[in-house]
């Protein structure tokens, strides 16, 4: 774009408050890009200055537009395609720039309006300066789409940001076709499934894709990094992510088809999640396989407090240790209904100490353990909490004590 | 030449049947669990005529055992037995063994004595407690013996009583002291209702509850004041004094030493006391009767060296003989 406009024909008082915001340009600017800063995503951080200079150079030229001066396009559109190219570039979705070109053109709008009323501004003027900034904000943002489109094309050709895109594709739950379009502009071979690992890091810890195989995709994703391969390399690169960071604890998803990597990029930080919680064993590689159970049943963890609530009412007035034995017992007797002495030998107990375990558990839930129903979801239940019990969380216990007081 | 023969062998066979008799009891004895007797000691036990019986280990097995077993709930009576056993097998005492015999050992865990209350910790990471009644809060009870409330997961179980563990024949043994005329007096530091329940049981008239060592020693002095011939029975240390005032020490450091302090024991001792002391009266004069009869043959002249020989020889057997029967036959308790 290299015409210069005409003067847009303001009315007079309109053009004397355009006067009035000329001084003022750069501390607006500078508070509208304050607010953009809190109002966009993490990812604009250390776009400040950008920012700043795409709203200053927007301002003076609408304002310069609106004077009727000589004013052209030339720095400020390549200025907003410089934008839209840079968030393609990194893989930013451009939905960012709209919605900071929305949010400062309402800041900005805002203040003329404020001004407007302050000057007894007529509605006819107000209209016409309305109009004119519609018109101007529309044709920067498709100078950003101009940007955003090259920035795109140039991002195809970059095999790491291509992939990077990747990998938030595939995260993201995009579409069959959308996926193998990314995957081939990666240069990355779609496998059939993909093993899915969620890696938590320590102590500054970073793996770089360079100290992986080329099988292999890896991003930071917050809360941990990513790293995604074909199954039958899971074991080489599971070496090479410990070899790059030997602290870090990694959960390793079974494979799964393309379509289900969101659904095993959550599972393998639930998988996590119940480390810490301590109901997964601490280990260093974390098989999600061998727990699947754990990692289903606290899908729902507030599904699972209010039926811990709900379930085992009768148990509350037992103390934290009572607790924590009766239903470990009861645990295993579900899971296996054995004789005392094989429950025993399971929990490393005397047989005589489950007999006895067993009549109290017969006094405080009576009539309910013959209630298939029941049965079944204190199963379920038990399976999914006894863990955390044992570990020394019995959150579920407190709070239910301090909501019934 | 024949006189001298006959005269030598009636010597001899004199000397062994005052001496045979202690030798043949001391075979017996050490058959019947009597380690040692000192030489002087057979006189005396045959003399013996009041056995003082210190409770422990005499006319009981020395161990206290469990006589009652009382849950709250009769279906708790395994549980009962189970926890509070396997609890006190990590306590010391006899009161303690009594209670562990209940059951097999447990997982125990935070074990501690809580002195004058009883003893508490985790089994199988159930938290119990036994002890004084009072001490878990629960009411007090009348049963001769100890009384012991057990508590679990912070509710009480029951009750258990201990004690003494009385030996089986222990009422038999004492009928064969007091048919031979000996009589028993238990001496006890139990409470008077149970060493009166005790001395009951096997059948002992005389007894005296809670007495001290100092008093047991005033005891012997009393009872040896009134004549009789008495014997102390005990392995308390503290019984030394009395033991030493009395006529006869069993069981102690000196004395007579025993496997163990059954009364039967003490009974078998009195018999072959006697036994030694009827031997020792009969062998003497036994054995010379075959040199009285080689003599008289030799008066009339149908005597001869090897017939007086053959005398001499009879001589030293019918002293043995006389001497071992009395002592071999002394399970009769009879008076010599």
């Amino acid at each position: 774009m290299t015409q210069t406009h005409q003067s847009p024909g303001l009315p007079g008082s309109a053009v004397w408050m355009l006067k009035s915001l000329e001084g003022e340009v750069r501390p607006i600017a500078r508070k509208i890009t304050g607010h953009l800063r809190e109002g966009l995503p993490a990812e604009t951080e250390g776009f400040e200055e950008l920012i700043f200079t795409a709203v200053h150079g927007a301002m003076s030229h609408f304002i310069d537009l609106g004077l009727g001066r000589s004013a052209p396009y030339i720095a400020i559109d390549d200025h907003f395609r410089k934008v839209g190219f840079k968030v393609a570039a990194l893989g930013q979705d451009r939905a960012i720039v709209d919605q900071g070109i929305h949010m400062a053109t309402t800041e900005l709008w805002d203040e003329l309006r404020r001004r407007a009323v302050e000057n007894e501004l007529s509605a006819a003027a107000l209209n016409a300066l309305n109009e004119m900034m519609t018109t101007y904000v529309e044709h920067l943002t498709s100078q950003v789409g101009k940007g955003f489109e090259a920035g795109t094309e140039a991002r195809d050709q970059d095999n790491d940001v291509a992939r990077a895109r990747l990998i938030d594709r595939m995260l993201s739950g995009a579409s069959a076709d959308e996926i193998e379009v990314q995957a081939a502009l990666g240069d990355w071979t779609l496998p059939e499934k993909v093993t899915v690992m969620a890696v938590e890091l320590r102590d500054g810890e970073r793996i770089l894709s360079d100290a992986l195989s080329a099988t292999a995709l890896t991003r930071r994703r917050e809360p941990t990094q990513v790293v995604m391969c074909p199954p039958h390399d899971t074991e080489t690169v599971t070496k090479q992510v410990r070899a790059a960071a030997p602290k870090a604890r990694v959960s390793i998803c079974w494979p799964v088809p393309p379509e289900d990597v969101p659904a095993a990029w959550r599972w393998a930080n639930r998988a996590l999640a119940l480390v810490n919680a301590r109901v997964i064993p601490a280990k260093p590689v974390i098989d999600c396989l061998a727990y699947r159970t754990e990692i289903w049943l606290h899908a729902e963890p507030v599904m699972r407090r209010q039926l811990a609530q709900e379930l085992l009412e009768p148990l509350l007035a037992e103390s934290a240790n009572s607790r924590e034995i009766l239903t470990e017992t009861l645990l295993v007797w579900l899971e296996t209904r054995e004789s005392a002495p094989a429950i025993a030998a399971v929990l490393g107990v005397h047989p005589q100490t489950i007999r006895y375990r067993w009549k109290r558990i017969n006094e405080l839930f009576g009539e309910s353990l013959r209630d298939p129903e029941f049965v079944t979801q204190l199963l379920l239940l038990l399976k999914a909490s006894v863990p955390l019990w044992v570990a020394g969380d019995q959150s579920d216990f407190d709070r239910y004590q301090q909501q019934t007081g | 030449m024949e006189m001298f023969v006959l005269v030598a062998g009636a010597v001899a066979a004199y000397v062994l049947g005052l001496g045979f008799p202690r030798v043949v009891a001391g075979w017996s004895g050490r058959r019947r669990g009597i380690e040692s007797v000192p030489r002087s000691s057979w006189a005396v036990a045959a003399r013996v005529d009041t056995v003082v019986l210190d409770r422990w280990g005499t006319v009981t097995t020395g161990r206290l055992m469990v006589t009652t077993v009382d849950p709250l709930d009769p279906d708790h009576l395994r549980n009962l037995r189970w926890f509070a056993g396997a609890l006190e097998h990590e306590a010391e005492g006899p009161l303690a063994r009594a209670v562990a015999r209940l059951s097999p050992r447990g997982r125990v865990t935070d074990f501690c004595v809580v002195p004058g209350s009883g003893v508490r910790g985790s089994v199988d990471r159930h938290p119990v407690r036994v002890g004084r009644p009072s001490w878990l809060g629960m009411a007090d009870r009348t049963d001769r013996g100890t009384v012991l409330g057990v508590e679990l997961d912070g509710r009480p179980l029951g009750y258990l009583v201990v004690g003494d563990e009385p030996r089986k024949d222990a009422g038999a043994s004492v009928l064969r002291l007091t048919s031979a005329g000996v009589t028993p007096v238990l001496v006890s530091d139990d409470g008077s209702r149970e060493t009166e329940e005790l001395a009951e049981t096997c059948g002992i008239e005389r007894w005296h509850p809670e007495i001290a060592a100092e008093k047991r020693e005033r005891l012997v002095a009393e009872l040896q004041e009134q004549g009789r011939v008495v014997a102390f029975v005990s392995s308390r240390p503290e019984d030394a004094e009395a033991q030493a005032v009395a006529d006869l020490a069993v069981g102690g450091s000196s004395g007579v030493r025993l496997t163990d302090l059954d009364v039967r024991r003490v009974a078998e001792l009195i018999s072959l006391g006697r036994g030694v002391v009827l031997g020792r009266r009969w062998a003497g004069p036994v054995a010379l009767v075959p040199a009285v009869a080689g003599a008289a043959l030799a008066i009339l002249g149908a005597g001869s060296i090897p017939l007086a020989a053959g005398c001499a020889l009879l001589c030293l057997v019918t002293a043995a003989v006389a001497a071992a029967i009395p002592v071999a036959r002394s399970g009769n308790l009879s008076r010599a």
